[in-house]
């Protein structure tokens, strides 16, 4: 017997859809751009569209749709920053513009961590903390970026390293 | 204190995640400072939390804009009606299009080439119309026609000229049709038979060379030498004909009007005017008839004198 799919277009569904997914894309965004606030905005402009493409998008499928069209709302809107920093930079120099606060505790090596993942590239950052952070899978994380497990691993692995390689030095055994 | 550096790989680390270790190799690894110090930092990491995010916040505001949006429904529901108009006026031009008529026409002071779908070719000169049925014509070749106009039919079966004062049958030929105020049919190759509508009348074969003009009733059959009809090169030529008939054609050439005052519009003119310059047009028709002309500053209005 075929099951009748829900529709994203019944309300009851797509607060659902809401509820267990604008959380984790957000988050997937902010640790992208770490700002928060741009991060819920472009994940609610992508649940707006979702909602005017209810009859278009499938229900089994609306989880990556949601991670992909966030993470290309989020490289439109880097594109466009980049050419407002360019512009910006001539004037005055934006001065640690980037400082997301993966926020704890003051500790100091918890400090010392949180900057060092700061300072980590844009992808094994994201990938870094989606793992550590979101619990989530390398399956699940290859899943959402759409490249590969081994890619994911990869990042992992580098991301791992290079917080060793900047804090190792701090932890005595 | 060891530094097992070659652990410090990212192809180790990578196997490593991915499971692939050996039992040996990961034992080894599990009792090294590098395991020991990606340990250090996970456990750090483990306190590490996201950002607090309010999802039913979120869902407040989306649902907000999602019901500023809500015409969504409404444009869908009118989708089908639109999508129904569309249909009747699909079937509405298809049935225009297979069953209508197909019109040219020209305003004063155009002229217009039409190619019919046999190869015929029409000319127009101004202030002419000509149609035809789109659909079945092949099989059918009439067109009906006011105004001036040369044809130039391929030859085949009947073609036919339908007009307000009688209908012109060819098989294939030359001739301009001129249905002004009387109708003027010249043949130029060939052979034509013009059929009148007024049933006193009979019908007038034509061959080339030969031109029929219902005037006033009466049907006056005369020879002429032309290749062509002179508005074919631009401009219209006059023979022993009422002035009057020329004023008509100029208005018809050029957007313009008349005032006569006491003019005498039944004397005879000779000669021609140019369908390119309306000055050099009055010049040459006013001139001769010794009328004196002026034209209004928005060159509409032509007041002639004595």
């Amino acid at each position: 017997m075929l099951e009748q799919e829900p529709s994203i277009c019944e309300q009851k569904v797509y607060n659902e859809i809401f509820r267990s997914h604008y959380e984790p894309v957000t988050r997937y965004v902010y640790y992208k751009c770490g700002d928060l606030q741009q991060a819920e905005d472009i994940v609610q402009n992508v649940f707006v569209k979702l909602w005017k493409l209810c009859s278009t998008v499938s229900f089994a499928k609306v989880k990556a749709y949601l991670y992909r069209a966030a993470n290309n709302a989020f490289i439109n809107e880097k594109e466009h920053e980049k050419v407002v920093l360019k512009h910006l930079k001539s004037t005055f120099n934006p001065i640690d513009n980037e400082n997301p606060e993966y926020l704890m505790e003051v500790d100091e090596f918890h400090q010392k961590l949180k900057n060092a993942i700061e300072a980590l590239p844009p992808k094994e950052r994201e990938v870094y903390l989606l793992s550590r952070v979101e619990k989530k899978t390398y399956a699940e994380i290859a899943e959402i970026s759409g490249i590969g497990v081994k890619a994911i691993e990869r990042r992992m692995s580098k991301a791992l390293l290079t917080l060793r390689d900047i804090l190792g030095k701090e932890l005595k055994f | 204190m060891l530094m097992d550096d070659h652990y410090a790989n990212e192809d180790f680390i990578a196997k490593w995640l991915a499971g692939e270790l050996s039992e040996e190799e990961l034992a080894d690894f599990t009792a090294s400072d590098v395991y020991r110090q990606l340990m250090a930092i996970d456990r750090e990491a483990q306190k590490l939390s996201g950002p607090k995010i309010d999802v039913e916040k979120a869902l407040a505001q989306v649902s907000q804009k999602n019901q500023q949006q809500q015409k969504e429904p409404k444009v869908k529901r009118l989708w089908w009606l639109s999508t129904a108009a569309a249909a009747v006026a699909i079937l509405i031009v298809g049935y225009t299009y297979l069953f209508g008529e197909v019109t040219y026409s020209t305003g004063i002071g155009e002229k217009e080439t039409v190619l019919l779908a046999d190869g015929s070719m029409i000319e127009l000169n101004a202030n002419s119309t000509l149609s035809y049925k789109r659909f079945g014509w092949e099989e059918d070749r009439a067109v009906d026609f006011d105004g001036e106009g040369f044809f130039d039919i391929e030859s085949g079966g009947d073609f036919i000229v339908n007009t307000q004062k009688g209908k012109i049958s060819v098989l294939g030929t030359k001739f301009n049709v001129r249905l002004r105020k009387d109708l003027k049919v010249k043949c130029y190759e060939g052979s034509i038979v013009f059929t009148p509508h007024q049933n006193n009348l009979d019908q007038v074969n034509l061959t080339s060379g030969m031109e029929v003009e219902l005037k006033d009733d009466r049907l006056q059959t005369t020879s002429f030498s032309a290749d062509s009809p002179d508005w074919q090169m631009g401009y219209s030529s006059f023979t022993q004909q009422a002035f009057h008939e020329v004023l008509e054609e100029l208005t018809l050439q050029y957007p313009v009007s008349f005032q006569l005052d006491s003019i005498q519009t039944e004397r005879l003119f000779t000669g021609q005017f140019s369908h390119t310059n309306l000055e050099n047009a009055l010049k040459t028709t006013m001139e001769p008839m010794g009328i004196k002309y002026r034209i209004s500053a928005d060159k509409r209005i032509v007041t002639l004198s004595e």
